[in-house]
C-alpha cells in the first residue's frame, strides 16, 4: 500500500486511463438546497481491490456513489472514475456497473430481461456465471420484477453486479432484504469473483462485521464528510479497548483520542484510538487495565459516534 | 499493487443508441401488446355500437387516435422507468435519448404499416361489413395509396414527441417541473386561441390547414414533434439519474 489516507490533492487529482487509481474525487461536494449531502471529499481508491464505504444511513455514501457515476453532477469539486469525468462520459459506458439499492427496471421486464439487457450493456458479461448465479440465489428467471420479492430484487442486482465484470462494481447496500444465508452467498461470489477476475470493487454497507473480511480499504462518510480512508488492516489495528478501573482506564485514555466510553459501577471500558505496541501493552500493565482488539465495526461505530469533530487517520494516530 | 484488468472495449455511441433501443424494445408489453390491445378495444366498442345502434355505422369516429392517446402513455413510461435504469447501467443520456427516438421511429413505422393493412382490410370488408369506417379516418386517410403509412406515421411522431418533454420534465423537475411546463403550454395555446379569435382569424387558418393536405398537414405535425422531442434532450442532458 503506497498511498496511505490521502487528504492531499496530489492523489485526488489523478487523472489517466492507465493510472493504478479507479477512483479519485477532489473537494467533491454535493448540495441540495440548504441541505449538503456531501462536504469536500477527497479520496484515492486504487484499483483491482475491495473497498468498504461505511458509514450510517444519511451519511452521504449513496451520493458518493451517484457522483462517481455520473447519476447526479457535483455542486463543486471533481469526480474521476478510470480516469475519466462520469457524467455522460461515452468512454465508461459498460466499464463500470452500479448496483442500486432500489434499482428502477422497465415496467414489464422479467428476470430473464433484466439478464438480457445486461448482456447487451456490459462487454464483459458472462452468461455462464450470471447462470450459475441466479441457480445459486434461486432466482425464477420467468418471473417479472415487480413480482420479486425484496430479498429477490436484491439478489438480481447482485446477480448483474458481478456478471456484468464491469472494471469498476459499486454495489449500494445490496443486501436489502436479503437473508444471512444469501448474503453469505453474495460474499462468497464476491471473494471468488474478485480472485478470478480482479476488479475494483466499492461496497457501500452499514453491515461493517460481515465484510469485514472482504475489505481491503475503508472508507467512512459521517455528515457528508470523509472522515477516514486508510487500509483495512490499519484501520482494524489504530484503536484498542481498553477496560479496567474508571480511574486507570481514564489514565491510559488521557490525551488520546476518545472513541467511545462506558462505565458500569467502578469498571470502565473504553476504546481509544492508539495501537497494541509492546510499550501500550507495558502502560496497560503498570495501570492495571486490560487491552482488548476492537472490530473494524467497532472503530467506525467510533468514529462515527464520537463527539469531537472526525480527523483523518494519521491525526487520530498522532 | 498492480492491478491487470483488461480493458473492455469501448463502443460507438451509434452502437450504443442501438443496444438501448433493443433494450427498450425488451418492455414488449408497453411497446408491443398494450398498444393494439387498446386499439383492438376501441374498434371492438366501435363494431358493438355499428350494430347495436342503427346508422351509427355512417359517421367517422375518432376510435383510432386511442392508439396515439396510448403511444404518448408508452413514451411516458420508457422514459421515466427506461431513463433511470438504463443511466444507471452506465448508458449517456444521449445515447438513452437517441435509442428511444430510435426504438419510437420503429414503433411508428411498424404501427403505420399496421394501420395501412387495416386501412386495406376495411376498405376490402366495406367497415367489416358494417359499413363503418374506423381505419378510414375522413379526409386525413383519404390520400393516394403510397402515403397512408406516411400520414398513419407522422402523427405518431408528433404524439410521441410532445410527450418527451414532459417525461424529460418530470425526470430533471419531478412535479414541478411537469405542472410548470403543462402551464406554460396551457398559457401558450389560450394566447393562441385568443389571438386567432381576436383576427378572426378561424376560418382563414382552417382552411389554410385544408390546403396544405394530409401529407403536409402531418409532415408539420411531425416537425413540431421533433422541435419538442429535442426540448426535451435539453432537459434531459443534465437530468440526475
Amino acid at each position: 500500500m503506497s498511498t496511505g489516507p490521502s487528504t492531499g490533492p496530489s492523489t485526488g487529482t489523478r487523472t489517466g486511463a492507465s493510472t493504478d487509481v479507479a477512483i479519485a474525487t477532489s473537494g467533491l461536494t454535493r448540495s441540495y438546497g440548504a441541505t449538503t449531502a456531501l462536504e469536500g471529499a477527497t479520496l484515492a481508491l486504487e484499483a483491482g481491490r475491495v473497498h468498504g464505504l461505511l458509514g450510517r444511513n444519511g451519511a452521504g455514501k449513496t451520493t458518493l456513489l451517484r457522483l462517481l457515476t455520473g447519476l447526479d453532477r457535483p455542486t463543486a469539486g471533481t469526480a474521476r472514475l478510470l480516469g475519466e469525468d462520469p457524467f455522460e462520459n461515452p468512454r465508461l459506458a459498460g466499464r463500470f456497473c452500479f448496483v442500486k439499492e432500489s434499482q428502477v427496471y422497465p415496467e414489464s421486464f422479467r428476470v430473464h430481461h433484466v439478464l438480457r439487457a445486461a448482456s447487451l450493456l456490459f462487454p464483459r458479461w458472462d452468461d455462464d456465471r450470471a447462470a450459475e448465479l441466479v441457480d445459486r440465489f434461486a432466482l425464477p428467471t420467468r418471473r417479472p420484477v415487480k413480482k420479486l420479492s425484496r430479498g429477490m430484487t436484491s439478489a438480481l442486482g447482485v446477480v448483474v453486479g458481478l456478471a456484468a465484470r464491469a472494471e469498476v462494481t459499486l454495489f449500494d447496500e445490496p443486501y436489502l432484504g436479503l437473508d444471512a444465508v444469501a448474503r453469505q452467498l453474495f460474499y462468497d461470489a464476491l471473494l471468488e469473483e474478485v480472485a478470478l477476475e480482479p476488479r475494483t470493487v466499492v461496497l457501500s454497507t452499514h453491515l461493517i462485521d460481515e465484510v469485514d473480511h472482504l475489505l481491503e480499504r475503508v472508507v467512512v462518510v459521517d455528515h457528508g464528510r470523509v472522515v477516514l480512508d486508510a487500509d483495512a488492516d490499519e484501520v482494524r489495528g489504530s484503536a484498542v479497548e481498553v477496560t479496567g478501573p474508571s480511574a486507570a482506564v481514564d489514565a491510559f485514555t488521557g490525551g488520546r483520542r476518545l472513541l467511545r466510553r462506558e462505565v458500569l459501577g467502578g469498571t470502565a471500558r473504553a476504546t481509544v484510538a492508539t495501537r497494541a505496541t509492546r510499550e501500550e501493552r507495558a502502560r496497560a500493565d503498570r495501570l492495571g487495565v486490560d487491552l482488548a482488539p476492537v472490530s473494524l465495526q467497532q472503530v467506525v461505530v467510533g468514529l462515527t459516534t464520537a463527539a469531537e469533530p472526525a480527523r483523518p487517520l494519521q491525526e487520530v494516530l498522532r | 499493487m498492480s492491478a491487470t484488468l483488461a480493458t473492455a472495449p469501448v463502443r460507438l455511441p451509434a452502437h450504443r443508441a442501438l443496444t438501448v433501443a433493443r433494450v427498450q424494445a425488451m418492455d414488449a408489453v408497453n411497446v408491443l401488446v398494450l398498444p393494439w390491445v387498446v386499439l383492438g378495444s376501441a374498434l371492438v366498442i366501435n363494431l358493438l355500437v355499428w350494430v347495436l345502434v342503427e346508422g351509427a355505422a355512417e359517421g367517422g369516429t375518432g376510435g383510432i387516435s386511442s392508439l396515439y392517446g396510448y403511444s404518448m402513455a408508452m413514451v411516458a413510461v420508457l422514459v421515466s422507468r427506461g431513463f433511470p435504469y438504463l443511466v444507471g447501467m452506465g448508458v449517456t443520456r444521449r445515447s438513452f435519448l437517441g435509442g428511444t427516438a430510435l426504438m419510437l421511429l420503429a414503433y411508428a413505422a411498424v404501427s403505420s404499416l399496421a394501420l395501412t393493412a387495416l386501412h386495406g382490410l376495411e376498405a376490402l370488408t366495406d367497415g367489416f361489413g358494417l359499413g363503418g369506417r374506423f381505419f378510414r379516418v375522413a379526409w386525413f386517410t383519404e390520400v393516394p395509396a403510397w402515403q397512408l403509412p406516411v400520414v398513419y406515421a407522422l402523427p405518431m411522431v408528433f404524439a410521441a414527441g410532445l410527450t418527451l418533454p414532459f417525461a424529460a420534465a418530470y425526470l430533471r423537475w419531478r412535479a414541478t417541473g411537469i405542472v410548470t411546463l403543462l402551464a406554460a403550454t396551457a398559457l401558450l395555446v389560450v394566447v393562441g386561441l385568443w389571438a386567432v379569435g381576436r383576427v378572426d382569424g378561424w376560418a382563414g387558418l382552417f382552411a389554410w390547414f385544408g390546403s396544405l393536405g394530409p401529407l403536409v398537414l402531418s409532415t408539420l405535425l411531425a416537425l413540431v414533434g421533433v422541435l419538442a422531442g429535442a426540448g426535451a434532450w435539453l432537459v434531459l442532458r443534465r437530468a440526475p439519474a
